[in-house]
């Protein structure tokens, strides 16, 4: 009996065994299971479309009035540069481009004429003459003769210089510093440097820059004094060449005759009336204005410079700082404006010219 | 040969029954391996990967808990304490004050506060966001896209499947470890400084 009981209680011990053997494989099982699967699944449906109550939705300004529309386009050429940055005229109507690592000239009629290959990104240049071509880096200018010969080459400035444009007026050379968010002033021969203004300073009424992008545009006009991009006050800022501000115009507003965006306007331009042509990034479109600031007119809209969104978002992709049209006037009194998507110049006339 | 054909001879039906025992003895194995070795699962929680988001209205229609568990952040290292700051204004505002009509945020939830001139500094009160994203789009298209959505764990209740991420048209919803439940753009510091809490629910 006992023998018996014993045999019974031997056989349960092998089931058990092999139980408890098979529980662990089991247990095995479950861990390799969750140790290669793949990633939490989402048992996804078809979202529901019922249009979005929050939509965040500016497609009214993207559309232009025709009543204040004062330019049409009027044909464009291919630059053949990756990255395009500045664009800049001369009295004999040819063009230049700075992009990549070099300038290219050419015709007024789009037809390459020759190049300067420069060592470094360019960032920004300025006809000063008609023999004498700024160009600028991140941190240097250097200035060559019409032809692309090298004339001079300025000190580094070092620092968290970010130079964005470049102007002259006698033996000054004004550049715009985003990195400081300062003008410096150069001596023209030397290219040492003079004087820096535009930091905050109450007792000469200096309001300040705020430049919260690389943006930083500025130009000497007819009247001799500095006209200054304060993109992050979206506003126009008059100065005497000595940096003392004198006054300012513009208002923030996604209304066609505002600035809109956290930076704007973020290049502009001056006729030799002392007019103000302004382009400004985000919603993109190029504006006219009189010296003073008071509204003129479109040049182009948003839904002119952006007709195809999918292209600007793929040229703009990598850019985390948006893309702005830079623009120039040229002898004929056209605005050219430089294409950051298609990497051309456009250009765009009055429409009372291109009816007649 | 004898013994072979003796008492350990197995029927029919108690291979049947043997097999039939080992298989639930292995099911229950399976089960308790899944329990106890589980815990990476445990562990996880939702997220949203603000570089797949696209600020449509699931986040703030879909979640069961109301309002949304989903919130604005505001990183502060990339804002540009703009005065006119897009996720705070209505595209028509007439004026830059704090006038409701001016808002943007439909329930009020962006604090504007002045720091010096021209920069203010605009914070989110989570108990009034609704996680809509109409400031998040703003912010994005026209300045330096400071503000974002992340699941606010505080609130979020783990739903094992999530009606949002259900719906999300972007895959932007993730499981992410439960020790660093939060994907921010900048980094972590900000749980602090945003005080974002740790989760309350795990699966």
């Amino acid at each position: 009996m006992f023998i018996k009981q014993m045999k019974k209680k031997e056989n349960l011990g092998r089931r058990g065994f092999i139980g408890a053997g098979l529980v662990g494989v089991g247990g095995a099982l479950g861990w390799l299971a969750r140790r290669f699967q793949g990633p939490d699944m989402v048992r996804k449906t078809t979202p529901v479309s019922g249009g979005n109550r929050f939509e965040y939705d500016v497609s009214e300004f993207e559309k232009t009035d025709p009543a204040i529309l004062k330019y049409q386009p009027m044909g464009a050429f291919e630059t053949g540069l990756e990255s395009v940055k500045r664009l800049e005229t001369t009295k004999d109507g040819r063009v230049l481009v700075a992009g990549d690592q070099k300038v290219k000239f050419f015709t007024a009629f789009g037809d390459e004429e020759t190049e300067i290959a420069i060592d470094r990104s360019t960032h920004c240049l300025h006809m000063a003459t008609e023999d004498e071509l700024i160009v600028g880096t991140v941190d240097q200018i250097t200035i060559y003769d019409s032809q692309g010969s090298q004339k001079f080459v300025g000190p580094r400035l070092g620092g968290r210089t970010y130079l964005t444009a470049i102007s002259s007026n006698g033996d000054s050379i004004f550049l715009a510093d985003a990195g400081n968010r300062e003008v410096i002033v150069c001596d023209r021969r030397t290219g040492n440097v003079r004087q820096r203004f535009g930091k905050k300073d109450k007792e000469k009424n200096n309001p300040g820059f705020a430049i919260p992008s690389p943006y930083f545009d500025l130009a000497v006009a007819p009247d001799g004094r500095l006209r200054v991009a304060n993109t992050g006050r979206l506003q126009v800022e008059t100065y005497t060449i000595d940096g003392q501000f004198q006054s300012a115009w513009g208002q923030p507003g996604m209304k066609i005759d505002r600035f809109c965006g956290c930076c704007n306007p973020v290049y502009f331009a001056l006729t030799p009336d002392g007019d103000f042509i302004t382009s400004e990034k985000g919603l993109a479109r190029i504006n006219h204005y009189t010296g003073d600031g008071e509204f003129l007119g479109v040049v182009a809209g948003p839904d002119t410079l952006v007709e195809d969104k999918e292209l600007a978002r793929k040229a703009c992709a990598n850019c985390s700082i948006g893309a702005g049209f830079d623009i120039a006037i040229n002898p004929a009194g056209h605005v050219l404006a430089l294409d950051p998507y298609r990497k051309s110049v456009r250009t765009f006339v009055p429409k009372q010219e291109a009816s007649t | 040969m004898a013994e072979l054909k003796g008492p350990n001879k197995l029927s029919r039906i108690g291979f049947l029954r043997q097999a039939a025992s080992r298989m639930v003895a292995m099911g229950l194995g399976l089960v308790g391996g899944l329990l106890v070795f589980g815990s990476r699962r445990q562990n996880t929680v939702w997220q949203i990967d603000p570089a797949k988001c696209v600020k449509c209205e699931h986040c703030s229609t879909d979640c069961v808990v109301a309002p949304s568990a989903v919130k604005c952040v505001q990183s502060y290292p990339i804002c540009g304490y703009c005065r006119y700051c897009f996720g705070y204004f209505h595209p028509n505002y007439d004026e830059l004050t704090s006038a409701a009509e001016n808002q943007l945020c439909p329930t009020n939830a962006i604090e504007r506060v002045f720091v010096e001139d021209p920069y203010w500094e605009y914070n989110i009160e989570m108990d009034k966001c609704i996680g809509c994203a109409k400031c998040v789009k703003a912010c994005e298209d026209f300045g330096n896209a400071s503000f974002y959505l992340q699941v606010n764990h505080e609130e979020c209740v783990n739903c094992n499947n999530c009606s949002i991420a259900m719906q999300c048209p972007s895959d932007a919803w993730d499981r992410v470890p439960a020790d660093t439940p939060y994907k921010l753009k900048h980094d972590q510091r900000q749980v602090v400084e945003l005080d974002l809490k740790p989760p309350r629910h795990t699966v």
